[in-house]
């Protein structure tokens, strides 16, 4: 394996600076302890990293085409905020422990995880994967797939384009303006709210414990609406009747148009709503 | 010229030249700087391709690998009779009254009678995310096994985290509890009903997705 | 343990080969692929559990295995890139560019510039150690097609490692 590790110490007071070439093939993994990292595209095929910290030590290692920045030493657990230009073909992954991310402008894929702290994608093609476990995780303009995941935090996805799922545990799933063939939005102590197109053979399952769904649903709709709830109630802005009437008055289905996508829509305790665009 | 000797070497680097054909471009060699050049820049590929070590991937794979090796709950709305009666049977138990605790105790019992378990689970994180044919009793048995095994990781390696993150994931498997506690209520009043039984399931699975997430925090960690 | 359908025990041998098949499906296909496929290696490799005998490492049966999923793959890539090109929902494209002349690149680097046919004898053939013969049968080739696919991909990655 050609490796190539380059220990950087920078002496500049107040700021330090590392830039370093990328090529085609190459993807960048960032692990950052704590603060935050800013992560914006530019036009050179290079990655460059600003720091504040004090006594920067960044250290860059090259294994074959991955790129691996971290900080050594005894600086690796400070907080720092970190500016990273990167050109927006290369894919990154990034792992944090109590650091907020934000990523914006890419055009490849995008993982990433932190323990404390919230994650902003805008901008991504390709694979998005996010998960936080204390912290808001929000995705906005990706087209691709899209998984983002919270456990103690919000999660939202805005304008997306490809498939989506969307999950945490106590917090709200709001998904917006979405364009899929196939959605999943879940949690266990919030609400999960949904608007975006309906395709005809579209599969869109919406589901809480604890809260409210709401599903906006386009003026001309083809789809079988299934509702499941325990001790909830149902409310629709459309008429519709029930085809298929589960054990009890819980759980029914109907359908709008010609009943090609399937809406699944399940609360346990809550109001699971039915809306029409235009209406909100 | 130089072209069909050249197209030669890569043969000659395999060792695979008939004896005339080497013989042959061994003198051309002696003669010719370029392609000697050229042949010692082969060599060096062939070699640097035969050392090339192996990468692992950056993400984790087992967990997608994990979940299609491992038999799924599909539909399980239309449970045959036999199931249902089973778990008519395990109703009919005194302890199964509203409190989902009591189905954990008597899902131990149950598994004792059993023998010895159908997966296999170890105390690494990242583990295991068992079966769950939600309503058989050897499924509860299972997913109770499951959870005690993570929870005894994280119980051993909570002092790796910090404070705010212990408190986050606490709070948040006392979310999940409360749920599945308040699902296993209602699969009890409600057997037949298909989407209690997988909303049950669904919570269970995401009781263990965050135990597994902070059993692998204490494993990084460590 | 594994063999008789263990999944922690194979677990064990997902953590010991992984590096190999996902480095395989790597120089083979590309890399944006190469997490999904080694994942169906390792799926097929359970499935297909039952029928090793241990008659050889179960390295060397895993990395037959891994190669015949790949070389499957490959045949359906083409018509999976077309699909990708013209969905709504493209999933992992690697972005177009050419790299910079003149900036040097290491083996790996160079390998992924090849053309696929010639980067695939490569592979498996210095990287991978297999005989013409194997490869020719593998990839569908006449032999002499094997030998001049080789030779054609370590010439250019000669121009590649030396611009």
């Amino acid at each position: 394996m050609f490796i190539a590790t380059a220990l950087l110490a920078l002496a500049a007071a107040g700021q330090a600076d590392t830039t370093f070439a990328v090529s085609t093939n190459d993807r960048l993994s960032l692990e950052h302890h704590a603060g935050s990292v800013e992560i914006r595209v530019w036009d050179r095929d290079e990655v460059q990293i600003m720091s504040d910290d004090d006594d920067p030590t960044i250290q860059v290692d090259r294994a074959g085409s991955a790129v691996r920045v971290g900080r050594r030493g005894r600086h690796a657990t400070h907080g720092a905020d970190y500016q990273i230009r990167v050109p927006a073909w290369l894919p990154i992954t990034f792992n944090g422990v109590n650091t907020d991310f934000t990523v914006r402008g890419m055009a490849a894929s995008v993982r990433g995880n932190t323990v404390n702290g919230d994650i902003w994608i805008i901008g991504g093609s390709g694979l998005v994967s996010i998960r936080a476990i204390n912290g808001d995780a929000t995705v906005e303009r990706v087209t691709g797939r899209v998984d983002v995941e919270s456990v103690d935090g919000d999660v939202a996805a805005m304008d997306i384009v490809g498939l989506l799922k969307a999950s945490t545990v106590d917090g709200d799933v709001t998904l917006e303006r979405i364009t899929s063939e196939s959605v999943d939005g879940s949690t266990v102590d919030g609400d999960v709210f949904f608007s975006g197109k309906v395709h005809q053979d579209g599969r869109y399952k919406l589901a809480t414990h604890d809260g409210d769904v709401t599903f906006l649903v386009p003026e001309e709709v083809d789809a079988t609406v299934k509702v499941s709830t325990f001790s909830g109630d149902f409310e629709s802005d459309f008429p519709f009747t029930i085809t298929k009437l589960g054990g009890n008055s819980r759980r029914f289905t109907f359908a709008l148009g010609s009943g090609s996508a399937e809406i699944i829509l399940e609360a346990f305790d809550g109001t699971i709503a039915l809306r029409r665009a235009g209406d909100n | 010229m130089a072209d069909l000797w050249t197209s030669k070497l890569s043969e000659y680097v395999d060792g695979t030249l008939s004896a005339a054909d080497r013989q042959a471009l061994e003198g051309h060699l002696v003669d010719c700087g370029d392609c000697r050049v050229v042949l010692d820049d082969l060599q060096r590929i062939v070699s640097g391709a035969s050392a090339l070590g192996d990468q692992a991937p950056t993400a984790d794979l087992w967990p997608g690998i994990e979940g299609r090796i491992r038999p799924s709950v599909t539909d399980i709305r239309d449970l045959g009779a036999e199931r249902r009666r089973r778990w008519r049977v395990s109703l009919t138990l005194p302890q199964l009254a509203a409190a989902g605790i009591a189905l954990m105790l008597v899902s131990f019992a149950l598994a004792s009678q059993l023998g010895p378990r159908s997966t296999t689970t170890t105390a690494s994180s990242g583990d295991t995310a068992p079966v769950l044919h939600v309503g058989t009793a050897r499924s509860q048995a299972v997913f109770a096994q499951a959870v005690a095994e993570l929870q005894e990781i994280l119980e051993s390696g909570r002092g790796r985290l910090d404070s705010t993150t212990i408190r986050a994931l606490e709070t948040n498997l006392a979310i999940i509890d409360r749920a599945i506690s308040e699902a296993q209520q209602a699969v009890s009043a409600d057997s037949a009903n298909g989407y209690l039984r997988d909303h049950l399931e669904q919570t269970q699975r995401r009781k263990l997705d965050v135990m597994r997430r902070a059993a692998d925090l204490i494993a990084v960690a460590s | 343990m594994a063999a008789s359908g263990d999944p922690s025990a194979f677990e064990r041998l997902y953590q010991r080969h992984v590096a190999r098949v996902h480095s395989l499906a790597r120089r083979m296909l590309d890399y944006e692929l190469a997490d999904e496929i080694t994942q169906d290696v390792f799926v097929r490799a359970w499935e297909k559990l039952h029928t090793f005998r241990g008659e050889a490492a179960f390295g060397t049966w895993l990395h037959r295995l891994a190669v015949n999923v790949i070389l499957a793959r490959r045949g359906t890539l083409g018509k999976q890139r077309q699909r990708y090109t013209e969905s709504d929902a493209p999933l992992e494209m690697m972005p177009a560019r050419t790299g910079e002349p003149g900036t040097g690149m290491d083996l790996e680097q160079a390998m992924a510039r090849l053309p696929d046919g010639a980067r695939q004898v490569f592979v498996l053939h210095d990287v991978e150690g297999y005989r013409h013969e194997e490869i020719a049968s593998m990839l569908g080739l006449a032999e002499g097609t094997s030998k001049s696919q080789l030779h054609r991909a370590r010439m250019a990655l000669r121009q590649h490692l030396t611009a």
